[in-house]
This record gives structure tokens, C-alpha cells and sequence, in this order.
């Protein structure tokens, strides 16, 4: 195959999956922020605990996160019809890859409040904060730095299933690896992929570590 | 100005009940500064938890005022907290705050205008001597200005009451004195009523009116931190006033007679002039002098004779010239 062709495939492939990973990433963040919050402050310990809550929540979550992704893809087909109108391209991987990850993200919001001192939540009580006020003024900007690498570990693992949806029509690179490297064994070309998204991961990885450690004041250098 | 009514806190866990405070009756007078005293886990900071319900007590009733804390709404009560300013041993400061943006946390959750909040938090700040730091980070500062940023913003909603839990524990002599100071100048400057929580009785003797003495969550003793210095009931405050030196292990059990001298006495001989007097010999097994409230209080712990006559000749003397003394055995506490 002459490069013409393969060059604008790449671009289109490249363009795709970075459409895909960070809307399905900001998607995914919108659910999945309410749902961190929501399982840490039913918890147990939270000053807003609730039990039932808590343990619904929590089993929904953990079934959608068992669900392997590729067998997910398939059965929400449907939902993805009822949602963007059609269950191919691009666009139509969103909606899985958001399911998907959501949960993933809610878990990953969840830890990094927890990993807020409790004596900070404390001191703002003190001060008068109602729950909803610890939230946003003190849990959340506390935890913001974490959340970023947690951001940067979901954007990596989102890319990751991406490519795996070129096996059911969705677009991207993984949709170029699998058309042509691996149905037309062009392992050329696979190998161009793959060196596109380990390319990919690399630059999310890095910019998400850098804005973490520029955001976090903790550390002083 | 906050008042206890039969205050229990019992706390549940799986397989076993643990009651910090029992059944406590308190009273924190308006203006004053007071110290509650006590070791680890005597209940001193579940009970200053009980001032502002960030924990709620099993039983009684808590007054700020006239106001009874514990009948309110959680809501209503979010407002009365605005008046209780408390500190920490840790700080609590927000980390990803500046100094400035962590005194003006308070009076964002008030609905008070931007500009006057900035306006306001550089003057607490200034009055704890911080203005130069205000845009640095917690990391940035030291333990010291840490706490003072956290004073800072203790005070910015105007509070009635100002709790310190454990304050200056984590902090260097050097600082924990700087920061006594600067309390001391905020009870004075702005009439605040200042809670102390502690376990050093150097804390209590240094800035307190009052002092409490707390031990398995009861309150042993009470009153006026001169008057239990100088004359402290409870074995629990003659542990914490007692000179601490461990040299003193060797005389574990002896009979031992602790004098006391303020101001004036201080300057005259009178372990010599006991020694003429009464014909016998002490030996001085520890002495130390208390900064108590400003003034300089001494104490001596005196090994008696043997002799029960030398003894009430000793006795009688210190009386004449009305120094005060305590008998006690002497148990060598570290």
C-alpha cells in the first residue's frame, strides 16, 4: 500500500482515538465525579453516612466494572442505537466507553478523597461548613491533585478500550489495526498503530503527571 | 459563657463500650482564659469536641450563652459554630490553600462580600505577624506560623470562644512560647474566652486564669490555676505540679514535704533559717520556679528527718512564717 494511503488513514486513525479517549474521559468524568463523592460521603465514617446507599451504589458499581468491556460493547448495542443513532463509528464507541469507565472513575474519585486528612474535614466543620460546603470548598480542591493522576490513569485505561472497540465498528487506530494489520496481515501497519498509541500514552501520561505536581502545593520544590 | 449540664460521651464500638467524659458539669467563664488539663486519653479532646458537638454528647446539655447548642438544628448550629474558633495540634490548615485564601475560608462560608473578606484576612493576618507570608502555602511555612495562620482564621467570623486542642503540642518550646504569647495578647486585645486543652502543666501556668484537671474523663479538680498550684488536692494535679526529675526515683516512698513561695518570700534564706531554727537538716530533693500568670512562684520538695518532734518543729516554723507546705509520699513521677 503507497504511503498516500496509509498517511491520512493514520492521521484520521490518530484524530479518532484522541475524539473518543477525552470525550469519553470528560463524559466519564461527569458521571463519575458525582459518583466518587456519592460513595465516600454514604461511607461508614462520613459525617453523612448512609448505609443503603452506600451498598447499592457500590454492588452497581462493581458489576458494571466486572463486566469484561468487549462484552459490554456488544450488549448495550442497543442502547447505543437509542443514543447517537447509530451503533458504528466513532462517535458510537463513546457511549460504551463511558459506561465503562464511569464507575472505574467514580472508584478512582473515591480514593482520592479519601486520602484527604480528616482533621482538615474536621477543622471545616468546626467552622460552620455544611456537608455540601466540605464538598466543594474542602474535599474536592483538597483532592484535586490526586484526582489528576487518577485522571491521568483513566484517560490511559479509556485509550486502551478504545482500540479495543475498532472490533465492533468503532473508528480510531484500533479500528486501522484490526482492518488492516490484522485481517489483511499488514503487520506493518499494525506495528504503526501500536507505536501511535504507546506514542499517545506517553503524552497523556506526561502531561498528566505534570499538571498534578504543578496544581499540588503540598510539595514544595 | 459555656456551660456543661451532666455531659456524658460514651462511644460504641463492637465489643466494647469506652466513656470519655462522665456525667461532667463545666464552666468556662466569659474572658478568661482556661486550661483543661489532663494525660493522654484522661477524654480532654472528646470533651472540647462536646463544646461545638463536632461531637455530640450521649447525654446533658452544652451552653454557649444562653443558647443551648445541644437542642439545636444541625443548621441553626453550623451558625452558633461561627462563633467557636478552634485550633489544632496538626493545624488543619487547607493544603492547597495560600495562608490568605485559608483565613478567608471561614468567611466565604458567612456570604461575605470578596473584597471584605480579603480586607479582613490580611488584618488577622497582620495581627498574628504574618502579613509577609500570605501568599505562601502551608508547605511552605513552619509549624509556628502554621498555627498562626490557623489562629487567623479561628478569628475571622469575630468568634466568642476560641478552642485550642492540644495547640502547641507539636510545636518547640520556643514556639509553643511565641504562640502562648500571642494568645494571651488575643484574650487581652479582643476580649476573647480562650479554651486550652493541654497536657503540660507549663501551658496552664503560663497563660491560664483557670485550670481543670481531667482524669478518666471526670474532672478531679478545679479553680484557679494559683490557688491549685499552690495548693492541689488531687494526686492527678500533684503529679503534673510536682518538679519532674528523675534523680528523684531514689527517694520513691520517702516522706516528703513540698513548700511553696511566692513573690516576697522568695528572696528571704529559708531553708537556712529552718535549719537554725529547728536544729535538724533538710535535704532538698528538688526545686523548681513557675512562671504562674506572670509571677514567679518556687517550689521545693524537702526530704523530712526522721524524727517525728524535728518534723513538727519544721512544721510550726513554716507556719509562723506562713509559708504553705503539703505532706505527701513522694512516688518519683516522671
Amino acid at each position: 500500500m503507497e504511503l498516500n494511503k496509509i498517511l491520512p488513514l493514520l492521521v484520521d486513525g490518530t484524530l479518532e482515538t484522541l475524539y473518543m479517549t477525552i470525550v469519553s474521559t470528560l463524559c466519564a468524568y461527569v458521571l463519575g465525579i458525582p459518583i466518587g463523592v456519592l460513595l465516600y460521603s454514604t461511607d461508614k465514617k462520613s459525617i453523612t453516612s448512609c448505609k443503603p446507599v452506600n451498598a447499592v451504589l457500590g454492588l452497581i458499581v462493581n458489576m458494571v466494572r466486572s463486566v469484561p468491556f468487549i462484552i459490554l460493547l456488544v450488549a448495550i448495542l442497543p442502547l447505543t442505537r437509542l443514543i447517537v443513532g447509530t451503533s458504528i463509528g466513532s462517535t458510537a464507541s463513546i457511549v460504551p466507553l463511558v459506561i465503562a469507565a464511569a464507575p472505574f472513575v467514580g472508584r478512582m474519585v473515591e480514593s482520592s478523597l479519601k486520602e484527604v486528612d480528616n482533621g482538615v474535614i474536621e477543622a471545616a466543620q468546626a467552622m460552620g461548613s455544611s456537608p455540601f460546603q466540605i464538598i466543594y470548598k474542602v474535599l474536592l480542591p483538597e483532592a484535586a491533585p490526586s484526582m489528576i493522576v487518577g485522571a491521568t490513569i483513566t484517560i490511559t485505561t479509556i485509550l486502551g478500550y478504545s482500540a479495543m472497540a475498532g472490533f465492533v465498528g468503532g473508528g480510531g487506530l484500533g479500528a486501522v489495526a484490526i482492518n488492516y494489520g490484522y485481517y489483511r496481515y499488514q503487520t506493518d501497519i499494525m506495528l504503526v498503530t501500536v507505536v501511535l498509541l504507546v506514542v499517545i500514552v506517553q503524552i497523556f501520561q506526561w502531561i498528566g503527571m505534570k499538571t498534578a505536581a504543578k496544581k499540588d502545593k503540598r510539595v514544595i520544590d | 459563657m459555656i456551660r456543661f449540664e451532666n455531659v456524658s460521651k460514651t462511644f460504641v464500638t463492637k465489643d466494647r463500650e469506652v466513656t470519655a467524659v462522665k456525667n461532667m458539669d463545666l464552666h468556662i467563664k466569659k474572658g478568661k482564659i482556661s486550661g483543661i488539663i489532663g494525660y493522654s486519653g484522661a477524654g480532654k479532646s472528646t470533651l472540647v469536641r462536646c463544646i461545638n458537638l463536632l461531637e455530640r454528647p450521649t447525654e446533658g446539655k452544652v451552653f454557649l450563652g444562653d443558647v443551648e447548642l445541644t437542642a439545636l438544628k444541625e443548621k441553626e448550629l453550623r451558625k452558633e459554630r461561627q462563633k467557636i474558633g478552634m485550633i489544632f495540634q496538626q493545624f488543619n490548615l487547607l493544603s492547597q490553600r495560600t495562608a490568605l485564601a485559608n483565613v478567608c475560608y471561614p468567611l466565604e462560608l458567612t456570604g461575605t462580600p470578596k473584597k471584605e473578606i480579603k480586607k479582613k484576612a490580611l488584618e488577622l493576618l497582620e495581627l498574628v505577624g504574618l502579613s509577609d507570608r500570605a501568599g505562601s502555602y502551608p508547605a511552605q511555612l513552619s509549624g509556628g506560623q502554621k498555627q498562626r495562620v490557623a489562629i487567623a482564621r479561628a478569628l475571622a467570623t469575630d468568634p466568642e470562644v476560641l478552642l485550642c486542642d492540644e495547640a502547641t503540642s507539636a510545636l518547640d518550646p520556643n514556639t509553643t512560647n511565641q504562640i502562648l504569647e500571642l494568645l494571651q495578647s488575643i484574650n487581652r486585645k479582643l476580649g476573647v474566652t480562650i479554651v486550652i486543652i493541654t497536657h503540660e502543666m507549663k501551658v496552664v501556668q503560663q497563660i491560664c486564669d483557670e485550670v481543670a484537671v481531667v482524669a478518666g474523663g471526670e474532672i478531679v479538680e478545679s479553680g484557679e490555676v494559683k490557688e491549685v498550684f499552690i495548693n492541689p488536692q488531687s494526686q492527678i494535679a500533684k503529679d503534673f505540679i510536682l518538679p519532674k526529675n528523675e534523680t528523684l526515683d531514689v527517694f520513691n516512698n520517702e516522706k516528703v514535704l513540698r513548700i511553696v513561695f511566692d513573690g516576697q518570700s522568695a528572696f528571704e534564706p529559708i531553708i537556712a533559717n529552718l535549719a537554725l531554727k529547728c536544729h535538724s537538716v533538710v535535704n532538698i530533693l528538688g526545686a523548681t520556679t513557675e512562671n504562674i500568670g506572670g509571677k514567679a512562684v518556687g517550689q521545693m520538695l524537702l526530704q523530712l528527718p526522721e524524727d517525728e518532734l524535728a518534723v513538727a518543729r519544721i512544721k510550726t516554723y513554716l507556719d509562723s512564717i506562713k509559708i504553705k507546705y503539703e505532706e505527701s509520699e513522694y512516688h518519683g513521677t516522671k
